[in-house]
């Protein structure tokens, strides 16, 4: 079963492609199967199933529900229920996928909006990390150097500990850092 | 000479470093197909909506569709215009159908490889060729502007991070550990060097992958970490190292 991204990933360019075509005078079975040659993703492959199942006397609706029910997205569930309602009842069907791409538009600017939002802050806090690690305990690895003075004081003597903890310290930071950075890649909507 | 042995000196304080200078420049070469073949790309995407327009208006005209396409190719002195007179040039020898496959294949764009698609359909079913590239001008117009968006918006973020960890970390870090340790000139600096390159580099390595995929181009930024590990490093090191010299 294809995921939410997969289908949401070419949905849009599928819905477009087959509203120029059926407000060109096309039919819906010619539209499907020009989807179904390929270059749309999971969208395709669905599309290309439901055609073989049709020549094998499958009915259109029922194929429509199947793929409907079996959807991740709600974008595409939406879109297959669209081409589904059509056949049943003879909507206006142009109309209803300029509305809808013009929705699912939209979306996908909400969605890359979010996510630019999500990500602003994140040189910022990759810096911080990236700069205080090694401030506050390379200072402490270093102060044996810098100052050997300090060391016969009382207490000073961990400062040896946090010498040999540097290096440690360090790799920690890196994973906080990896999984600060994961944000990129775990909140990316997927659309192009 | 002598700024070359400094230069070979610089590089000895670590051992990775001296493992991925010699990446750094053939990886650069490797990353400069990638780039390139993108621009490409986008030239032949952005120059679709027009393209389409232009096929519209003269199929209005009273044109066929091949036609059409020799005039575009006769006026565009682009990248788009040397692969239309290519497949027009080829649908002498083969059939029209097969150059604009071609043309297709040749873009290694998918969203023209769809409008070609689109195209062979229509025909196909003796659609009004005129309409159908009206309306798909529209349409990948706006598709279009939709992918721009996403490259105009981030590429600030990414190149942000590259600037800040790549080169403010690095030289901020140089800075202050030269300026600490001028009391103490003469200690030895192997240990701190030894863990602090290395955690430089990776830091110049995980910002570039992060770059890459705000970009939604992990694969490509791939071959830019050796360039930026390296940079990150002698940065550092040559800071410090400037530093020290210059007031001790």
């Amino acid at each position: 079963m294809a995921t939410n991204a997969q289908e949401s990933a070419d949905l849009l360019y599928a819905m477009r492609a087959v509203m120029v075509m059926l407000g060109s005078g096309i039919g819906l079975e010619a539209a499907m199967q020009m989807i179904g040659r390929g270059g749309y993703g999971v969208i395709s492959k669905d599309f290309r199933e439901v055609i073989d199942n049709l020549q094998r006397g499958a009915k259109l609706e029922q194929e429509f529900s199947r793929l409907s029910t079996k959807a991740s997205s709600k974008g595409y569930s939406r879109f297959l229920n669209t081409l589904r309602t059509n056949v049943t009842s003879d909507t206006d069907l142009v109309r209803a996928l300029t509305q809808q791409s013009d929705r699912e538009e939209e979306e996908r600017n909400d969605k890359l909006a979010d996510y630019i939002e999500k990500l602003s802050g994140m040189p910022t806090i990759l810096l911080t990390f990236g700069m205080l690690s090694p401030i506050i305990f390379g200072i402490g690895a270093m102060l044996p150097v810098i100052a050997p003075g300090a060391m016969s004081l009382p207490g000073m003597g961990m400062l040896s500990t946090v010498k040999a903890l540097f290096g440690p310290v360090l790799f920690i930071t890196l994973i906080l850092m990896v999984l600060v950075g994961y944000k990129a890649h775990s909140s990316d909507p997927g659309v192009i | 000479m002598q700024l070359l042995w400094n230069f070979y000196e610089l590089l000895g304080q670590s051992l990775f470093l001296v493992l991925i200078v010699p990446l750094a420049l053939p990886c650069l070469a490797g990353a400069m197909p990638g780039f390139l073949e993108r621009r490409r790309r986008r030239q032949l995407e952005e120059a679709l909506p027009e393209v389409l327009e232009s096929i519209s208006t003269s199929i209005g005209a009273g044109l066929g569709l091949q036609q059409a396409l020799t005039e575009i190719s006769r006026h565009r002195q682009d990248e788009t215009g040397k692969l239309l007179s290519q497949a027009i040039e080829r649908s002498r020898t083969t059939s029209f159908d097969a150059a604009l496959a071609e043309y297709a294949i040749n873009s290694r764009s998918i969203l023209i490889q769809r409008v070609v698609n689109l195209l062979s359909t229509a025909m196909e079913q003796d659609a009004p060729l005129g309409e159908v590239t009206n309306s798909m001008s529209v349409e990948y117009d706006r598709l279009n502007k939709l992918i721009n968006v996403r490259e105009k918006e981030m590429t600030g973020q990414s190149f942000l991070i590259l600037m800040l960890m790549c080169l403010l970390l690095p030289g901020v870090m140089g800075f202050m550990f030269a300026v600490f340790g001028l009391a103490a000139s003469g200690a030895y600096w192997g240990d701190i060097h030894g863990v602090m390159m290395p955690y430089l580099m990776a830091s110049a390595a995980l910002s570039v992958v992060i770059s890459g995929r705000m970009l939604g181009r992990t694969k490509q930024a791939l071959w830019w970490i050796p360039f930026w590990a390296t940079i990150s490093a002698l940065l550092y090191i040559g800071l410090f190292e400037a530093i020290q010299n210059g007031m001790a």
